[in-house]
């Protein structure tokens, strides 16, 4: 679609509706509360079943830290995303709900696509993993399906209760490379994210040798996933229908995140060095290592500016 | 535990040794737009002479690139937001909307948890945000040196 096109509209009857069956089937109260996880998987899936043909929803959506999710402020102004509690989103309804002049063949589709989609994932903490699995079939880069799975695997063993320590790094190693290595380096969206991939390869692969580097291994990993991210969001296989502007306001946003990235690889890198001394001969950790001390210095002049204080 | 997302007034991005622990400081840190407007302001005017357009530019471009290098993102206010800072300057009684509309739309940002923000006026915020979420530069680099 072309960028700047897509207006969000209140009145857009199917992705109103939409929203609205999903809170009605699976959400709960007056305001239909829904689980924010199950809305965002349930809304995706419709939205890959119904396809772009004459019942699509138009879904504004993008792929993010925890898959596919929708795009808030393109939604709807009656969907509301509800923080009371902190430690679960839940999306809710504000209004009536009453659809009486929608109908025809795309609200049949709509129907019957969420009746399916409720019987295979019947609304409940249990089905959510199933529901992430199945969205993630579809993601647009291989890497991602690959860095899931990487991320299961430390799951896996921190939820045995196999203390990190005492995990075998070799069961880790052989995936956190062939997941770096599917990472998509050709894409140009994905240049400044690309940079990063050798030294993060680099020491993760020593850090797994050690018996005590698989857990700052990981917490690497998920660093290195989140300024990803940032990036994933405004590719054009990995976002649709979301407004111009919103992809504008996140492109704006990307070099102040590989600002905070590089200076937070950077401070995490020196650490590890002191605690990890066979990082101190790879290439791309030293060359990385350098970046950032330059880009320190740079920033350093920048503070003498006589309009600051203190 | 994650760091809370930080959201900044216009008095504290110009306070260098801040803006430092900014640039080492990895998380969530917020400029909401009316107070970019404020702090790029102060910023043009106190550089030296801006007498046309380019020198402002300049002076603007360095600007933005003290806060891309401290991870400092510039934000919108969306529609919820807007309506926390309505409903600050209806009900806060004492800071009228003429002379305070920065600090109601900051507050209007910060309202949701759990945004903290940054500011050296506590007393302008301490109507409209719980103190466990309002802190001043110093305070917040002592808490997450």
């Amino acid at each position: 679609m072309k960028r700047g096109a897509v207006q969000r509209n209140p009145l857009s009857p199917s992705l109103a509706y939409a929203s609205f069956r999903v809170m009605e089937l699976a959400g709960e109260g007056r305001d239909r509360l829904t689980n924010g996880i199950y809305f965002h998987k349930a809304m995706s899936l419709l939205h890959r079943r119904l396809g772009r043909g004459p019942s699509s929803i138009h879904l504004p959506h993008c792929w993010y830290f925890y898959g596919d999710e929708v795009i808030r402020s393109a939604m709807p102004y009656s969907v509301f995303w509800d923080h009371s509690d902190e430690t679960l989103t839940r999306v809710g309804w504000r209004g009536s709900g009453s659809f009486s002049n929608f109908s025809g063949p795309a609200k049949y589709e709509i129907d019957s696509q969420l009746e399916e989609i409720v019987q295979e994932f019947p609304p409940g903490n249990d089905v959510l993993t199933q529901m992430i699995d199945a969205v993630y079939s579809y993601a647009p880069f291989d890497f991602q399906r690959k860095f899931r799975s990487l991320k299961g695997e430390f799951y896996d063993l921190v939820g045995s209760r196999v203390v990190f320590e005492e995990a075998t790094p070799l069961l880790l190693r052989p995936t956190v490379s062939a997941t770096l290595s599917s990472f998509p380096r050709n894409e140009v969206v994905f240049q400044a994210v690309t940079t990063f991939v050798p030294p993060i390869q680099a020491t993760t692969e020593i850090l797994l040798e050690s018996n005590s580097g698989q857990k700052p291994a990981y917490e690497m990993l998920i660093d290195f996933w989140e300024f990803f991210c940032y990036h994933l969001r405004t590719h054009h296989r990995a976002n649709e229908d979301a407004p111009g502007e919103t992809l504008q306001f996140w492109e704006e946003q990307l070099d102040a995140r590989r600002f905070d990235y590089l200076g937070l690889l950077g401070r995490k890198l020196t650490e590890l060095q002191r605690r990890f001394p066979a990082l101190q001969s790879s290439d791309s950790v030293s060359e990385l290592s350098a970046s950032w001390s330059e880009a320190t210095s740079e920033f350093n002049e920048l503070l003498k500016d006589p309009a600051l204080e203190g | 535990m994650p760091h809370p997302p930080l959201v900044i007034d216009a008095d504290s991005i110009r306070d260098r040794s801040f803006l430092y622990w900014l640039s080492v400081h990895y998380g969530h840190k917020v400029l909401p737009v009316i107070a970019y407007v404020e702090s790029g302001l102060y910023f043009a005017r106190k550089g030296g002479p801006v007498d046309d357009e380019d020198a402002v530019e300049e002076r603007l471009q360095k600007f933005d690139d003290i806060l891309r290098r401290a991870g400092v993102l510039v934000f919108p206010l969306n529609r919820a937001e807007v309506r926390n800072a309505v409903k600050s300057a209806v009900l806060v009684e004492g800071l009228p909307w003429a002379e305070h509309k920065m600090d109601h739309m900051i507050a209007g940002y910060a309202a949701i948890a759990p945004r903290v923000v940054v500011t050296r006026n506590k007393k302008h915020f301490e109507k409209m945000i719980p103190p466990d979420r309002l802190m001043d530069p110093y305070e917040v680099m002592d808490a997450w040196p």
